[in-house]
């Protein structure tokens, strides 16, 4: 096998008091694509980051394309051609895209940028792997989909031939994904290397030559043909135990209507634009999980945000409980018992720099044990913290740690134990699992079957068909802007839903 | 820990800035030593500390009023036009009525508290309303502020200015009643003011991180977005928190107006910069209670000591040399300091994490093998 072009040995990294890496090993060929996956805190970061130069091994060795390598930095592992395409964007939005590709690189003199130089050339890569990016676009304009493509750009810019992607497909709609695998392929083809990491199983499968998985920092195995396994094996192999479904069992519908809206209109953020969301009509009865199927950005965050009072809507009429909350401030429609889930939880479920207890206080900050009158009870909301962490297996050091320190995933997990312990009688939920691992996405859905149990309503946003078919009672897809069918989950499959999604089928289905 | 964590940037601040002091010196051609001796001097004495500690609160006071808005990241640069018309409507008042001591103070002190938040007021539906950038508007308003006192005080106003005054504008004298208490140490003076600042001090810390409005108020000083959707009303924050930052810049003058050994008046010999002063200051002391105090008695003590400087033949500017690189100087020591001790907790939370799933799977392992072994 001379043809390796990363072969990591025996790498061991111990921070102090633990070992993340004990001894894992990774073989990825030439013009592979190579995925690694693993749990939250399985280790593959560190793994990525020694492999980035981002720190050093304290045992084992590097082999790039046969030749042992020892990083200092992330620019000794960029000479040697390895890339990182960072989960989280790194785009300045009022640059063009050519500007942010040369950004700490640019060509020409200390006091001329060479402009054409640097076009040309990012023509030149994005034409040769079918990136499809416009050099001259300003980054503010662009889709989620094409910034992504924008960041491999910039490592292919700097001439990188192996690339490493962190969970490239979680900000990414399915068609997105699509089109990003597409260009993956194009880039492997052309001879590059991709290590890709993910803990999305099916789109691993799909797009993977080969896959190591990753568990309790250790190599627990290597697949050199994914079509050997199914889903359920590597999740297995994952975990390392028996797996959950998202399944409901019985229905627990009531007739008490608890979340009404009639008619809804809401403009769309952009001036001049039609509305993003027309005559919306729904009902979300007590012990009901209604779920909302639809692409991304059909009008799902303005439908949440309207519910919520975040957003001012042009006609319509929301009710709570039989009760007109039209005109009501998001205050109160969060006293009444409507809790939310938003979207971006970082933008609007978090402030990053208070501790986990201040967040958790955090749209509760009016009610025990939050509070007393106008105090705050910081040892009432540490110990309903304390008891989220537990639940939902957050992984933190302790209660008063700044939320920025723990990772996606883990403030997913107190985002959503928030909104469910606080014991609403609404949930008003976007993607309440993306991007948390299988355990602890297990203990969310137990925890909405549970309270949909016990009488909670739950609105449902997912982009996660399964998810969606799996808990909801009743599914309603949104296209453009409308309501476009009304299926029931026991009678439709992901296949058909997408169809739907996509506007290919429209009117109600039994 | 964490008094580690906020005192060290300050001392490394606080060294730097006296190492660039003294080379501006040395290039000037002065013995640095000289300097710093004349500066002690004039500043280790009862009247020098004393003096220092008057100072100081106004300071403090002019600081606080800077940090409540910045706690919700909004800047109230207009403290300076709202102290101003503070001091005198305050003085007008106090001169006005005549009534019991402790009430007569109080109704004085309340007036110019609503002066001061009247004037931040307007920056505040402005932003609310029309969108108008709160640091413009702040700035245009200390301009506006200036000649709407140059107009109040004009000699035909006899209510506002004191006809008997010829050889400078100023209010008409407070009577007795109406003045804040100041107590004599052998010639050398504290004013109550002080006092009052401290209070100040002790209410602002309590407001900011004990109450549910102080917790809404950093809510959306850390990110509006989020406040937004835990149902925070980002305009009513703006307008209560510029109001309560304009009450309080309403109090940065007022030991000036009533404290009888200082002025007792409002007029052309009020000091004009008290507010931009607080800016600095707050951002020295980063917003906290305690660091700001720290930070408005050092600005005072330089103060303090610059007018001893002239003893020895050193312009006093070279103290506002000293305390313009202690600003800048300190804002990137901060900065620089905040990223690492970022990193340290990410780095920190995540090891844990590791330890944590580690015994987990440690636990689950085990518990695996009792399974299998009959």
């Amino acid at each position: 096998m001379s043809n390796l072009a990363i072969e990591l040995r025996d790498i061991v990294k111990r921070f102090p008091g633990v070992v993340a890496n004990d001894g894992v090993n990774l073989k990825v060929e030439t013009g592979t694509i190579h995925a690694i996956i693993g749990e939250n805190g399985a280790g593959k970061s560190t793994l990525m980051k020694t492999l980035y130069g981002a720190h050093q091994p304290d045992e084992g060795t590097i082999t790039v394309n046969g030749q042992v390598k020892a990083f200092r930095s992330p620019k000794d592992a960029i000479a040697e051609g390895i890339g990182m395409v960072f989960q989280h964007f790194m785009l300045a939005d009022n640059l063009t895209v050519w500007e942010n590709v040369v950004l700490g690189n640019e060509p020409g003199s200390a006091f001329a940028l060479n402009s054409k130089k640097a076009k040309a050339r990012i023509r030149e890569l994005s034409e040769r792997y079918g990136l499809e990016v416009d050099p001259d676009v300003l980054i503010g304009d662009l889709g989620v989909g094409q910034r992504q493509r924008v960041e491999i750009l910039k490592v292919l810019y700097r001439g990188a031939r192996i690339l490493i992607l962190d969970e490239p497909t979680a900000v990414l709609v399915p068609q997105e994904v699509e089109e990003l695998f597409a260009s993956l392929r194009e880039l492997v083809a052309q001879g590059a290397t991709i290590i890709f990491i993910s803990h999305k199983l099916l789109e691993v499968l799909s797009v993977a030559d080969a896959i190591t998985v990753i568990r309790a920092g250790k190599t627990v195995a290597e697949v050199s043909d994914p079509s050997t396994v199914t889903a359920r094996d590597l999740a297995e192999l994952m975990v390392g135990s028996e797996l959950p479904t998202p399944e409901t069992t019985t229905s627990t519908v009531t007739d008490r209507v608890m979340l009404q809206v009639d008619g809804l209109d809401v403009a769309s953020s952009i001036r001049g634009a039609a509305l993003a969301l027309r005559n919306i009509s729904l009902r979300v009865r007590a012990g009901e999980i209604v779920g909302i199927a639809g692409v991304e950005g059909n009008g799902q965050a303005e439908l949440l945000e309207a519910i919520m009072g975040v957003r001012p809507t042009v006609a319509g009429r929301v009710q709570f409980d039989g009760k007109d909350i039209t005109r009501n401030s998001t205050k109160a429609r969060r006293e009444m018992g409507i809790g939310y889930v938003p979207e971006d939880r970082q933008r609007d479920g978090l402030v990053l720099s208070f501790p986990l207890w201040e967040n958790v206080a955090l749209g509760h900050q009016g009610s025990v044990p939050f509070s007393k009158g106008n105090l705050i009870d910081a040892a009432g909301s540490r110990e309903f913290t304390q008891r989220i962490i537990d639940q939902f297996d957050v992984r933190t050091p302790g209660t008063d740690v700044a939320a920025v320190a723990l990772s996606g995933g883990n403030q997913q997990k107190l985002v959503i134990g928030r909104e469910l312990l606080t014991n609403p009688k609404v949930l008003v939920a976007a993607h309440p699992t993306r991007g948390i691992d299988v355990g602890a996405q297990a203990a969310v859905w137990d925890a909405m079957r549970d309270a949909r149990e016990a009488g909670l309503g739950i609105l449902l946003v997912s982009a996660d068909l399964e998810e969606l078919i799996g808990l909801s009672d009743k599914l309603l897809v949104l296209f453009h802007g409308q309501i476009v069918a009304e299926l029931d989950p026991q009678a439709v499959n992901a296949a058909e839903l997408g169809s739907y999604m996509t506007g290919a089928r429209t009117g109600n289905a039994a | 820990m964490n008094l580690k964590r906020t005192l060290t940037p300050a001392a490394l601040a606080l060294a730097l800035a006296f190492a660039i002091a003294s080379i501006v010196l040395v290039l000037s051609g002065f013995n640095p030593l000289t300097a710093y001796r004349a500066m002690w001097k004039n500043f280790a004495s009862l009247d020098g500390v004393l003096t220092s500690i008057n100072v100081g609160a106004r300071y403090y006071v002019a600081a606080v009023a800077v940090a409540i808005a910045l706690k919700m990241n909004v800047f109230n640069i207009g403290t300076n036009g709202q102290y101003q018309l503070a001091a005198m409507f305050g003085a007008v008042t106090g001169a006005a009525i005549r009534l019991p001591r402790p009430l007569h103070v109080a109704i004085t002190l309340l007036a110019a508290m609503a002066a001061g938040a009247a004037w931040a007021l307007i920056i505040a539906i402005l932003n609310v309303t029309r969108q108008v950038n709160s640091v413009l508007s702040g700035i245009m308003l200390n301009g506006i502020g200036s000649s709407v006192i140059a107009y109040l005080m004009q000699s035909k106003w006899t209510n506002f200015r004191d006809p008997n005054k010829l050889e400078y504008g100023s209010t008409r004298p407070i009577p007795k009643s109406g003045q804040l208490p100041v107590f004599n140490f052998g010639g050398a003076t504290l004013q109550s003011y002080v006092f009052l600042a401290v209070i100040l001090g002790i209410g602002f810390y309590f407001l900011v991180y004990r109450t549910r409005f102080g917790f809404e108020l950093r809510a959306s000083g850390g990110n509006a977005s989020a406040a937004r959707s835990a149902g925070i009303n980002p305009k009513r924050m703006i307008l209560i928190t510029m109001s309560m930052s304009g009450a309080v810049a309403g109090l940065i003058g007022m030991g000036i107006v009533l404290s009888s050994n200082d002025q007792l008046t409002y007029g052309d010999r009020f000091p004009g910069t008290l507010g931009f002063a607080g800016i600095g200051i707050a951002l020295l002391g980063r917003n906290h209670p305690v660091g700001v105090g720290a930070a408005a008695l050092l600005w005072a003590a330089l103060d303090q000591g610059a007018r001893g400087l002239v003893t020895v033949g050193i312009p006093g500017e070279v103290a506002v040399i000293f305390q313009g690189a202690l600003l800048f100087i300190a804002v990137i020591v901060y900065a620089v300091y905040e990223r690492k001790t970022l990193s340290a907790t990410i780095k920190e939370a995540a090891a844990r994490t590791h330890a944590a799933a580690q015994a987990a799977a440690q636990v689950a392992d085990q518990a695996a093998d009792r399974a299998v072994t009959p």
